[in-house]
């Protein structure tokens, strides 16, 4: 594997916090849809 | 743009996110109760337009609370346009459609992208002043 690539829990990593951006993402956008 | 590069978006306290913040709140508690007509400006387009400059700041600080964020530098051309691209899609037609709640006008997409532009020039507004400035500097051959 070339070293500059995420190992695989540096991938798991990646994607928690992604669906963590993603999960307050849809919260805020809901509020500004409701509230704004 | 190097990941070590620190950065100095103030996010919360960016001047940009601060004074649309102020024109959203003037508009919501002031200018809006006491219109007797309907005016689209005031009603919709100005706070559409004020989207990108209020909403994006906070949303990048979280990424930045999260990780995702590797530095502190002014929001760049991509972030702008991937959120303006899941604002609409979000605003103007999950909202309307799926939700029923908020209204589908393609001006409003408009006006969201004006605001975008805009606020990403003042965020830019560093390097757009040091290029000029770059451009007229002049090596000092041959000076005393």
């Amino acid at each position: 594997m070339l070293p500059i690539l995420p190992t695989g829990s540096a991938w798991m990593m990646l994607a928690l916090k992604a669906l963590a951006a993603m999960g307050f993402m849809a919260a805020a956008n809901a509020v500004i849809l409701y509230a704004c | 743009m190097p990941a070590e590069k620190r950065g100095t978006f103030g996010y919360w306290r960016d001047p940009v996110f601060l004074l649309s913040l102020a024109i959203y709140v003037v508009n919501r508690l002031w200018i809006k109760p006491n219109l007797h007509t309907y005016s689209p400006f005031f009603h919709g387009h100005l706070n559409d337009s004020l989207t990108v400059p209020v909403a994006l700041p906070i949303y990048l600080l979280v990424y930045r609370w999260i990780g995702l964020r590797p530095d502190d530098q002014p929001p760049r051309s991509w972030e702008i346009g991937c959120h303006l691209a899941v604002w609409c899609v979000f605003f103007k037609w999950f909202g309307p459609a799926i939700l029923h709640h908020g209204v589908a006008d393609p001006l409003d997409d408009c006006s969201m992208l004006a605001g975008g532009m805009v606020a990403w020039l003042l965020w830019q507004r560093g390097w757009l002043v040091k290029i000029p400035q770059a451009q007229k500097a002049k090596p000092l051959h041959g000076a005393a």
